[in-house]
This record gives C-alpha cells, structure tokens and sequence, in this order.
C-alpha cells in the first residue's frame, strides 16, 4: 500500500461497538504492526477514536438511509485489491442491493457504484413514509465519500508494540521480591508498558495513565481496574486491590497498542516490607520523626523517643478500604483504617511500642522505642502473623536530647531576632498562612527597631509530663533589649511545655515591662 | 485446518483451529503440527476486551490466516473474530514457536 516493498494487510470490517448499525470500514495495517507511520487526522476528521488504534490508514464508509431505515448491518461482503492496487469493496445494500467502492492507495474513493434498484428503492422508502427526503444528487455525491482518520493520540504507544511483561517481572514496589499481598504496592517490570512516564497527580489513585491501565484477575471473577502510582515505558507501579482471597491472580497491562499476555502472581495474606532511602529495600529505612523529618544519622531518633515507618505489605485494614483511596470516610477526623492483625516491630533486638499501624496512602506505623535500645544503626524488623520484613534494613538511634535545650535553642533563635529562622519553625509547625503573615509582620518590626544581645538561660526543673506533655520545663532567662530609649535587661521566669502530641513544643515570654515590644513573642520549637 | 510449508523447511505442517466444546472453561487456540505430527506449539487465541464501556468475555473464533514473510523470517497472521459480539483480532505470530509478536484490536468484525 505504502510501496515500501513489503505486504501491509488490508481489513474490511464493521465498526459497530456499541448500538446502533456502525458502519463499514477498511483499514491499512503495517507489517510488523510496531512499523506503522503514525498518520495525522485529515482535517474535518472529527469521529471519535472508534478504531483500533495506530493503523497506517483507516476509513469509514456512510451509512446508506435506506440501510438505516431496513436496518441492515452494513458488513462488508466483497474486498479485493486489483493488479493496479485498487481496492474494491462491497457493502450490501437492502433488497438484495450493494454499493461497491474503489479506493486507491491512499484510501481514497475513485469510484462508487450502486446497484440499478438503489434509486428507486430509496425512492419507495420515501413514499412509504419511511424515508423523509428523496434521494438527491448531494446525497448521491455524499455516499461516495469515506471519512479517514486516526485514533492515534501524538505521540501515544506506536500501534504493535503491544505490552509485554516480563518473566516474573510483578514484584512487591519495596524490595522487589515475590511475595505481594493485598493492598501492597507492586512494580510491574516489562516492554512497552506505557508511551512515557506519567505520575499520578491526585488521590484517589487514577486507574488510567496516558491510556495505560493494569487488570488484576482472580480466578473466576471480574478483572478489576488498579490504582495507578506511576507508568512508565519499563516500569508500572499499582496499588494491589484489597479483598483478594485467590491465592494467585493474573496481571494484565492494556495500552493503546494492546494487551499484554497474562502474568500469574502468588498472592499472600501479608508481606511485610519496609522501604529504604535507596529505594532498593535495603539500607537505612525510610523513617520520619513524629513531625515528619526525615530520620537519618545527622538527626537521629532518639532512645525511648517516636518513630513513623514507611511499610507496605501489611495486608487487609479496618474499616475496609478500596485501594487507590485515602484512609478514613473522606473527612478530615475519619477513622483510621488499621491493620486487622497485630503488628510487631523490633529496633535493634528490642521490641518498641506500636502505637498504629494503618493505611495512609502506604503503611505507616507509629511507634515509640524502647528507652534502652542501642544507638547508632540498629535494625528494623517489623512483623505481621508468621511474616516478617526483610533483613539489612536499618534505622539511626541516637542519645535522649535535654528537653530544656530544646527551649533553649528555641529561645535563642528568638532572642537573635531571626525572622527566618522563626518562620522556619513556623513551616515546621504548620502555622496558617494568615497566622504565619501576621507573625512574620510582628517579628520584622521587632528586628528593626529591638536589638537583642546577651542571652542567658538558667535551666531550673524539668518535669516529664502526662499524655499531652513530653516535658515541662522552668528556667530563667535574661537577654539584653536596646531599643531608641536605650538598652534594658530583661530577667523572666520561664516555664515552656514541649507537647507530645503535635511532637514539639511550644515557650512564651512575656516582656510585659517593655511597652515597646509587641504583647508577645511566640516561639514554637520542635521536638527533637 | 490447513496444510502449508510454514517455516520454509521443505515440509508441509499442519495448521489446526481447535475448537473446544465448551468456550467457557477453555479459549479456542491454534495448534501447529510438525511434518511428523509432533505438536510444536499451541496459540490461544482472543482475550476480554472492552469497548465502549462493555467488556466481552474470551469467546473468539478464527476467521482467517494467512503464512507472511517478514524479513525473511516466517510469521502468521491469524484474525479472530468475536463468537457472539463484535471485537476482532489480528495476531501476528511467530510461526516457528507460536510466541504473539504483535496485536492489534479491532472494535467490530474483520
């Protein structure tokens, strides 16, 4: 067709996938498939991508009136190519009748011809009332007229490269071993997986990604759509549904181009892992503090002091929960969806407190260390039924910090007037945007007219708290305040309360003696 | 069935659709017989497809094949057809070991 010295095979068919008659078709397909130059949409071809998708050319037939009206499917009957490479196509027409089309390479129509009782057919239709228009000469013109177009997006999977999965090329997204449970992310290894890379942008999960989506199947049961972190031409990362109870499952990619061939997956209840900074499933885990740093051997986690883990493969949650969803029933206060077995974790040989072990996006699991558990790189291992997670993955513990010099470093970086450094810690903490203007207002105007000098910080007490309190703390401070009247010092008891819960704390002091200060200076610091 | 030198070594091979009683424990397939009647491969053809909002089960009978040469090598090209509904297939395949080289899905009856 191309007259490139290789055959291209040429379809007749009908285009009918949904109701309705559809319309006849032909297409153009390259050998090997993946060869096809990618055709650009004539103009004024706007029917909607009905065909296959990355054919070498591709039209549509009209529908004759009175095809519509007998309602006749209009299958191609004849289709032929002739030593001068014309394309001969015949449609049936009602009544015995047919409508043959000769196209040339280009698929356009050279000629058409009716059968001699067309017309008058038409014509009968019309006086029977089934028909509300004679036939005219325009409509003649009309019905020798095919309608070419593409389905193919620019730049979308060549069609051909169908999408192929590698052997045993479905692994758990966190060590990239074998075992998948529900629920887990799983990495798909593979050939033409997608056209390019593309991210999921929103939660829930999009099921679809530059047309690319992934079907997990149980055995006698519907194939179900996953969730979607990422796609890519060599690599897919999904979400594996909840409520799987096969002991394997059939994981298929469909792009544009086609459908891999099935992969079979083993399927376990729980496969517990945890994913490390070097994305390899080994090494130092991924671990936040209670404020959601990043726990490393620059900031370590303290003994005694609380840890997030990043975990997949902790299996089923209560209240259930569709994958690719957020946790919780939408609300901002939801309910939490728990893992359904009890989770254990170890640090360093000693066991620590799991305070929650749900699913928020991944695994995570809150937890507080033993108050003896060694410093330095010690293992994690977190446990699930008989399951554990992989070996070789570390976290850094370091000493207990002294609550009071959390307040006092916080108080310092006050004193100093560092507006950045004080908005820093408002970032750390959250602060509104409405509050965080007000307070950057405040503290700009206290760093242009007050100059701060001679800190001191006289540590009294510290008491460990209640459920709500990690530490009180009391202490005296003196700092130096110059301002145009000159230079006064200033002599405060403190007493600052470093919270638990929002995992940091919060220190005031109250100048009330100097009129040209604001009512207050706020300092929150965070609980190291 | 059809008798053919598929891959060019002088002998003709059989080409067998195989039909199964039931279609909804089994897919239909394409069988390849050695000259000496040893099967060599066996090509399950059809899968479920969704178009259009509606998914159609694995049902697929072949309606054409047709022995092609590219490059020099020997493949297959096979259209399957929908049994009840309209998605149809072309498989070209690789006629030594019967491995799906290419697909390309069509929305109504080739």
């Amino acid at each position: 067709m191309d007259r490139d010295g290789h055959d291209d095979l040429v379809f007749a068919a009908i285009n009918n996938p949904g109701d309705g008659l559809g319309h006849a078709a032909l297409g153009v397909l390259k050998l090997p498939f993946s060869k096809a130059r990618q055709t650009e949409a004539r103009r004024g071809a706007s029917l909607p991508a009905l065909t296959g998708g990355g054919e070498w050319a591709y039209v549509l037939f009209p529908l004759a009136d009175v095809s519509r009206v007998a309602g006749l499917l209009p299958i191609p009957e004849e289709l032929s190519i002739d030593q001068l490479g014309r394309i001969r196509v015949k449609l049936p027409l009602p009544e015995g009748g047919a409508a043959v089309y000769y196209l040339n390479g280009n698929l356009e129509v050279a000629e058409c011809r009716f059968s001699d009782n067309f017309p008058a057919m038409h014509e009968r239709y019309h006086r029977q009332g089934l028909l509300d228009h004679p036939l005219s000469a325009r409509e003649r013109t009309a019905l020798c007229q095919v309608a070419p177009f593409t389905v193919t997006q620019a730049g979308a999977t060549p069609a051909g490269n169908r999408p192929v999965i590698d052997a045993g090329g479905v692994l758990n997204g966190a060590d990239y071993t074998a075992d998948i449970a529900p629920g887990m992310m799983v990495s798909i290894f593979g050939q033409n997986l997608a056209p390019r890379t593309a991210t999921a942008r929103a939660i829930p999960l999009p099921q679809e990604l530059e047309a690319v989506s992934v079907e997990v199947t149980e055995p006698g049961k519907t194939a179900v759509r996953t969730p979607l972190y990422f796609v890519s031409p060599g690599q897919i990362n999904i979400q594996m549904p909840f409520g799987i109870t096969a002991s394997s499952v059939e994981v298929r990619v469909r792009t544009a181009a086609g459908t891999s061939d099935p992969a079979r997956v083993a399927i376990v209840p729980r496969a517990p892992r945890l994913f490390t900074r070097t994305l390899d499933g080994r090494g130092e885990a991924i671990a936040l503090h209670v404020n959601y740093r990043l726990v490393g051997e620059g900031d370590p986690v303290e003994r005694g002091g609380y840890l997030i883990l990043c975990a997949t493969g902790l299996g089923e949650v209560r209240p259930q929960l569709i994958a690719g969803n957020r946790g919780g029933d939408g609300g901002r206060w939801g309910p939490l969806n728990e893992v359904t077995e009890p989770v254990r974790v170890t640090v360093g040989g000693n066991p620590a407190t799991v305070l929650f072990a749900g699913m928020a996006g991944v695994y995570q699991i809150n937890l507080q260390l033993a108050p003896d558990v060694p410093t330095g790189r010690q293992p994690v291992v977190v446990s699930i039924g008989q399951r554990s997670s992989q070996d070789n993955v570390w976290v850094a513990v370091g000493a207990r910090r002294d609550p009071a010099e959390i307040v006092k470093a916080a108080l310092e970086v006050q004193v100093r007037g560092d507006v950045a450094g004080m908005l820093a810690l408002y970032d750390m903490e959250k602060v509104s945007e409405e509050n965080r203007r007000r307070s950057r207002e405040i503290l700009e105007t206290v760093a242009r007219k007050v100059a701060f000098s001679n800190f001191g910080f006289t540590h009294l007490a510290t008491g460990y708290g209640d459920k709500g309190t990690l530490a009180m703390v009391r202490a005296l401070v003196t700092f130096d305040v110059t301002t145009r009247e000159g230079t006064r010092t200033m002599r405060h008891g403190l007493i600052a309360r470093l919270k638990r819960a929002a995992g940091g704390g919060s220190a005031w002091i109250w100048p009330s003696a100097t009129p040209q200060l604001p009512a207050w200076i706020a300092v929150s610091e965070r609980w190291r | 069935m059809q008798l053919a030198d598929i891959d060019g070594d002088g002998r003709r091979e059989v080409l067998l659709d195989r039909v199964p009683a039931s279609s909804e424990r089994q897919r239909a397939a394409l069988q390849y017989y050695e000259a000496g009647g040893k099967l060599r491969w066996e090509y399950r053809y059809g899968a479920q497809k969704t178009f259009a909002g509606r998914t159609f089960e694995p049902d697929f009978r072949l309606h054409a094949i047709c022995p092609v040469r590219i490059s020099g090598q020997a493949r297959l090209l096979t259209v399957a057809n929908h049994r009840l509904w309209y998605p149809s297939q072309v498989s070209l395949l690789d006629a030594r070991r019967g491995r799906v080289l290419e697909e390309y899905w069509h929305p109504g009856a080739i």
